[in-house]
């Protein structure tokens, strides 16, 4: 039995949280680039600070990916200028696309951590990492988009 | 009683994690399949306001008979204008809450809810509670993703 499987259900748990911490932050690494393109197409889509503001508070602030995906498609269905915005060049869509794509990424990285610490995953932690990818996402997405607002 | 007199500490984070797995997962599903099999039928004659009517129904509704009437009524009135596609979407809709009740069972069963000494008028109380719960991020949803499809 590898020395892994030995350790007790609670040692289990702490090393499969250290191991998802470490692994999430490995993902959000490889996350910034394709973040910046998405904060500079919200830059160009005219949006308002303040509108980047809610996105970002929303994700820090709920425990549902789902709130995430209903606050775009809200702006996004938006009548007038602020739907447009958000619709601009198909930039609110490809947010959401790639927020919702990003369970491919949670679910890989919770079953590496599962094979090594079975009983340190649960069948939400795939969804709960997932929201914390989206976290990092849109972290770099609007430390991107303000910082292409403070150089122009 | 009030959900907070009959929850252990242990029940309101059980219940608080199922909602939001739920919310997430199949009630996310659930919400956007509905909305999508009525897309004709968005932005007329399932108006913006009609839909914000029900979410402010649903948000302040404290026993889901109260939206059961909201959704009658207005599958009535449908049917009066001789609308009978928006009298069957009102009537899928109230289904749809309906059938929430079902989840409500189960999600009982995992926070331990059987297990709680209740009597007979306690325990259907505190079910409606969830099922507002249910309600509440279920219609939030089909706003969102309604508001979505009306300008694709």
């Amino acid at each position: 039995m590898s020395e892994e499987k030995q350790l007790t259900k609670e040692q289990q748990k702490a090393m499969a949280r250290l191991a998802i911490r470490r692994a999430v932050a490995q993902v959000s690494d490889s996350l910034f680039e394709g973040a910046q393109g998405l904060g500079e197409k919200l830059r160009q889509a005219n949006l308002d600070t303040g509108q980047i503001r809610n996105l970002e508070n929303i994700a820090y602030s709920t425990d549902r990916l789902s709130d995430i995906y209903d606050f775009l498609k809200k702006q996004m269905g938006r009548p007038g200028k602020l739907g447009q915005q958000w619709r601009h060049q198909g930039v609110g869509q490809e947010l959401l696309d790639t927020l919702t794509g990003l369970r491919k990424r949670a679910s890989a990285t919770v079953k590496g951590v599962g094979q090594k610490y079975p009983q340190g995953v649960h069948r939400d932690t795939e969804r709960q990492v997932h929201l914390m990818l989206c976290r990092e996402y849109l972290k770099h997405v609007a430390a991107h988009y303000l910082y292409t607002g403070a150089v122009e | 009683m009030s959900e907070q007199e009959w929850l252990t500490e242990k029940m309101r984070r059980a219940l608080h994690h199922h909602l939001a797995a739920w919310s997430d997962g199949p009630g996310y599903r659930q919400a956007c399949e509905l909305s999508e099999s009525y897309r004709h039928l968005l932005p007329k004659p399932v108006t913006a306001s009609q839909l914000h009517g029900l979410r402010n129904v649903v948000g302040a509704a404290s026993d889901p008979q109260e939206v059961k009437r909201f959704t009658t009524n207005q599958s009535q009135k449908a049917e009066r204008r001789g609308d009978l596609e928006l009298r069957d979407y009102w009537q899928a809709v109230g289904k749809a809450l309906d059938e929430l009740r079902s989840e409500v069972k189960t999600l009982w069963t995992a926070i331990g809810g059987d297990k709680v000494s209740l009597s007979k008028k306690p325990r259907q109380d505190a079910q409606n509670e969830i099922q507002m719960q249910l309600m509440r991020a279920f219609v939030q949803h089909l706003v969102a993703h309604s508001q979505y499809l009306s300008v694709k």
